[in-house]
Formats: C-alpha cells, sequence, structure tokens
C-alpha cells in the first residue's frame, strides 16, 4: 500500500471540488484532489456525444432513482466532474429561495447579498457570458413562441468565453480551477476512488483509496490528512460518509428537478449541436421550460419514450428537436450506502402535485413548441399520443401518471444539508459535518433544496464562501 | 448480459450490418455492466422472470419470435416490466443512432 501525506484532502473534482482545492491552494495550503474518474482532455471528445459519455459519465450514462415512477439521471465522473458533461447554463440562485433556506434551516452568514458577492468572483474568475450573436435555431425558437404567446423568456449566461469569432469554450473546471489549483501546488490524482474515510471520534485522519494505474492494474492508497473536504456530489457523498460510519443528517432529503420532455418536430432543419440557451421562465422557479440535447442518438430516445409509432420522424430527425419542462418537486428521495456495493441505493418519491405540475409543464410546452410552428409532439409519456394541435395537448393532463410518464434529471442536490438546525442538516453553516472536528463537504449535497435553475452557480458560490470561512 | 437481455437487444436493432450491430451489442453488454448494482441486480431478477414466462409463452405459441415478445413487453399491464424494455430501448436506439454512418 502507498501512503500519501497532505494537509487537506478533498474527494471529488467537479464544482465544489475544484472551487474549493483552488481557492485553498492558493492562499497557501496543501491541498490533494483524488478524483474516482479519469482525466480526458475536455477537447477530446464531442459534447453529447456517445465517445463522450462511455468516457466521462458515471456508469457510462444510465443510473436511476427507484420510485413510481422511477427517474433517470446522469453524473459525470471523471477529472472536473459533472462540468465537464453539462451544457454550462448560469443561474445565480435566486434571492427569495436563499432567503427562505436561511431561515428554515438557520444558516449563518447565507444572506444574497453574501452569496451574490461570491457568485460575482467565481464568475468573474470563469468567464460567464450570452452568445456573442444570433442564436441557434433550436434555441432562439423558445424565444419567439414565449413572445406570441405572452409569457417571458431570457437567454441564460453560460459558462463560456467566445473569441473574436464568435466561437465559444465551455469553462469546465478542467479547463478553469483544477489548473490554478494545480499551479497553486495542489495535487490531482485521478482514477482513484475513495473506498472509506478512516475516522477516529470527532475526527477523519484520512482516506482509504484504490488508485488504478495505468496498466489497469489496482493499487491500494492511504490518504492521510489534516482535514477532509468532501466534494463528491449529492449521491457519491453521502454515500461515502456512510460507508464510513457516518449517518447522522446524512442521505436524506435528497432533491432533484424531475424532468418531463417532449421530442418537437418541425417543418424546418434545426442544429443540433449544442443545447438551446433559451429558458421560457413565465412558471419559474417552479416550472421551467428549455432545451436539451438533440444529437441524433437523444432524438431517436426521447421518440422513443412516447411509445408511439416514431419511424418517420425519426428518419426526419433533423427537423427534430427535443426539449423539456422541469420543475421544483415538493417529494425527495434518499441515498443509502449498501454494504457490499459501489453503488448507493437511490430512492424518490414525487407527490401526486409533482405530478400535477409534471402534467401542466407538458401542456405549457406543448404550447410553446406549437406556437414556435412544431407539427407534431411525441410526449415521453407512454400513451400520450401525439399532439398536432392545441386540442390535442388537453389529453396529457389525464395521461401523465406514475405508470406512463418517463422522466429524467440532471440536478441532483439537498442530501446533506447545511445550517445550524441539527434536527434538519448533516453540517453546520458552512459545511462542517455535525460532531466533526475536521470534516466538511462542499459540493451540490448542501443546497438545502432544488433551486428551480441549474445549479453550478449556487453550487460555486457556497463553496467559495465555505473556503473562505475555512481559511478564516 | 443475460441470453434474455441479448435476445431482446438484437430483436430492437434495427440496422443490418453486422458489424454495426455487433458494436451496439457490445456497447449494451458494458452499459449494462457498469449500471449501479441495486438497479442492474433488479434488472437481473426482472430479466430471469421474464425469461421463464416468455418460455411458457413460446409453450402456448402464443408469441415465438423475439419482435413480437417485444410488441408483448412494449404493452405489457406491470410497469416495471415497461421500464426494462424502455431501459434496453434507450440503450440500443442512442448507440445505434450515434454510430450509424
Amino acid at each position: 500500500m502507498s501512503t500519501l501525506d497532505t494537509e487537506v484532502l478533498v474527494v471529488g473534482s467537479g464544482a465544489g471540488g475544484a472551487t474549493t482545492a483552488a481557492l485553498l491552494a492558493e492562499a497557501g495550503r496543501t491541498a490533494t484532489v483524488v478524483e474516482e474518474g479519469p482525466a480526458v482532455d475536455p477537447d477530446a471528445l464531442e459534447p453529447f456525444s456517445l465517445e463522450e459519455m462511455v468516457a466521462k459519465y458515471r456508469h457510462r450514462g444510465p443510473a436511476g432513482a427507484l420510485g413510481l415512477p422511477p427517474i433517470a439521471y446522469a453524473e459525470g465522473r471523471c477529472v472536473g466532474g459533472s462540468t465537464e458533461i453539462n451544457s454550462g447554463l448560469w443561474h445565480r440562485l435566486p434571492a427569495e429561495l436563499t432567503d427562505d433556506w436561511r431561515r428554515r434551516y438557520a444558516i449563518d452568514d447565507f444572506e444574497p447579498g453574501v452569496l451574490d458577492r461570491y457568485a460575482a468572483e467565481v464568475e468573474a474568475d470563469l468567464g460567464v457570458s450570452t452568445l456573442p450573436g444570433d442564436p441557434p435555431r433550436s434555441s432562439g425558437l423558445l424565444d419567439e413562441a414565449a413572445k406570441a404567446l405572452g409569457w417571458r423568456s431570457m437567454e441564460f449566461p453560460r459558462a463560456f468565453r467566445y473569441d473574436d469569432a464568435g466561437r465559444g469554450t465551455k469553462q469546465t473546471m478542467a479547463r478553469t480551477y483544477l489548473p490554478r489549483a494545480a499551479a497553486a501546488g495542489a495535487e490531482i490524482v485521478a482514477d482513484c476512488r475513495v473506498a472509506r474515510l478512516e475516522v477516529d471520534g470527532a475526527r477523519a485522519r484520512g482516506a482509504r483509496c484504490q488508485r488504478t494505474r495505468p496498466d489497469g492494474t489496482v493499487e491500494d492508497l492511504e490518504v492521510r490528512a489534516d482535514h477532509v473536504i468532501v466534494c463528491g456530489g449529492a449521491i457519491h457523498s453521502p454515500a461515502l460518509l456512510q460507508r464510513s460510519g457516518i449517518r447522522r443528517g446524512i442521505g436524506r432529503g435528497l432533491k432533484l428537478h424531475p424532468t418531463i420532455k417532449i421530442a418537437a418536430r418541425f417543418p424546418f432543419t434545426l442544429d443540433h449541436g449544442d443545447v438551446p440557451m433559451h429558458r421560457i421562465t413565465e412558471f419559474s422557479p417552479h416550472l421551467t421550460i428549455g432545451g436539451s440535447a438533440n444529437r441524433r442518438g437523444h432524438v431517436a430516445m426521447a421518440l422513443a419514450e412516447s411509445a408511439e409509432p416514431f419511424d418517420a420522424a425519426l428518419a426526419d430527425w433533423e427537423r427534430v428537436s427535443v426539449y423539456y419542462a422541469a420543475i421544483r418537486s415538493v417529494g425527495s428521495g434518499a441515498v443509502i450506502a449498501v454494504p457490499g456495493l459501489a453503488s448507493p441505493l437511490v430512492l424518490y418519491r414525487l407527490t401526486p402535485a409533482d405530478m400535477s405540475t409534471l402534467a401542466r409543464g407538458l401542456v405549457h410546452l406543448g404550447e410553446a413548441l406549437l406556437a414556435a410552428g412544431a407539427t407534431e409532439l411525441y410526449p415521453s409519456v407512454a400513451g400520450g399520443g401525439v399532439a398536432r394541435t392545441r386540442a390535442d395537448l388537453g389529453r396529457w393532463w389525464d395521461r401523465v401518471t406514475p405508470a406512463t410518464a418517463n422522466l429524467m434529471t440532471v440536478h441532483l442536490t439537498s442530501s446533506i444539508r447545511m445550517g445550524e438546525d441539527r434536527r434538519r442538516t448533516g453540517t453546520d453553516s458552512y459545511g462542517r459535518v455535525h460532531d466533526f472536528e475536521n470534516l466538511w463537504v462542499n459540493d451540490a449535497s448542501l443546497l438545502p433544496d432544488a433551486p428551480g435553475v441549474n445549479p453550478q452557480a449556487g453550487i460555486m458560490a457556497i463553496a467559495a464562501r465555505n473556503a473562505a470561512a475555512f481559511l478564516a | 448480459m443475460l441470453a434474455y437481455e441479448r435476445q431482446i437487444v438484437e430483436a430492437l436493432l434495427t440496422e443490418e450490418d453486422p458489424a454495426l450491430r455487433r458494436a451496439v451489442v457490445d456497447h449494451v453488454d458494458a452499459a449494462l455492466a457498469a449500471m449501479p448494482e441495486p438497479i442492474r441486480l433488479g434488472l437481473a431478477a426482472e430479466t430471469v422472470a421474464l425469461s421463464a414466462w416468455a418460455t411458457g409463452r413460446r409453450w402456448t405459441r402464443r408469441s415465438r419470435s423475439p419482435g413480437a415478445q417485444v410488441a408483448w413487453l412494449d404493452v405489457h399491464p406491470v410497469g416495471v416490466v415497461r421500464q426494462w424494455v424502455r431501459a434496453l430501448r434507450s440503450l440500443v436506439l442512442f448507440a445505434e443512432n450515434e454510430m450509424a454512418p
């Protein structure tokens, strides 16, 4: 067994881990980041492609939260975490939401102004901007539809930098904060899975890991650390803590944004290389309408979710694009580490109110797509039927049920809530695990609830705030 | 990949090219192996049950071809059965359409 000594061990290299590592290393701390997945050149693979899925996604793509209905989800598993595979859409946490969380969970130093200050610093570091020119057709049509219906919409900024020719580069953690961390002396260890943390009373002493060597063989690695900061995301942070015998307030209250989709066929060709930047925000934050990855493979999967014949639409796939309605769910879930298994059991319970909001979202999404000129709508609801007119949308209200709805999500949060109310949280206001002196969490798990928007901006702002508290 | 899963995956394929068909089957095989264990165990248990059920249907001559079995699974009254074939179809469709020239 090899051993490695460090001052701060950061487990995970996504939005939370990379931010933590860079800020601590630049403040002079000796930091080591261990990442379960491989280091992949951010330019090597086409975004949202099969090759990217195999190389960068956990489980090569598909995973699921069990429940009625089950909810498919995807996570990154590579150096940079999910920032390497997401769309880079950027939205600060809504102030009314954070204010509610601050009061409900007794979170210190969590006023909107505080979070905005950290968000602004992250945005300046990262590079967050809107498109320099006109939006692609698949995105602009959402804006056109909203205008036609009298609804609010906006182009979301993204963590992108654009060159003079207008070419955008997504500012993933592998391109930004991780190189900064490394330049400041942090060590980044890829292909290294943390089996469990070594805990002694109220102190974490480090971690037992398995590192995969370039030749495929596996070696045991013991990392000894003065401080341990767990940033494995809302599924794997609680699973690791539970595997290490830490269960109080850990893994309960999982939140996600259940998403229902439509594959929409238009009488014109659409772009398929990017994710639409426009969102219809008329019903936000409880319900948001936007566009998904829409390569040929995504179009095929979305068409099939309707359980209707789709061969003709698939043959015409260049005129088909995939859109979604995502909701803030009233229901919640749990992450449960199972002895002997590498992956935890993930459960999620949607409420009848959630199903009703999803049905409403599907109908509103259908209205928007018809207003944008779509001629056929294939909902991700078995038995929903293909809609061609507004009158057809009416039957969807009753067809969205736990038995028929095919749902998915890419936003998972809240499995280790932060705050001083110990009955309902797993850490204090700054991510320190209750009853521990030197064990912290600093990722999406801490968000007390699903934010109703893409969570990366909120995760990074909170991570930067907590890193500053750690250093104070 | 279990034998019955392979049978259904091959029935779900639409491409004729043997090399492409093999590549998609290999991808599905790897994706199933990489699934979270709780989900893979559940799918595998379902596969065993469905395989036995399908065998019974063949004896009663109600459904001989793999294509007919897919049609039967697609409209099955039990939700988890439909989810089982949905999971396989998603893997096949994505790979087939992404690998297609």
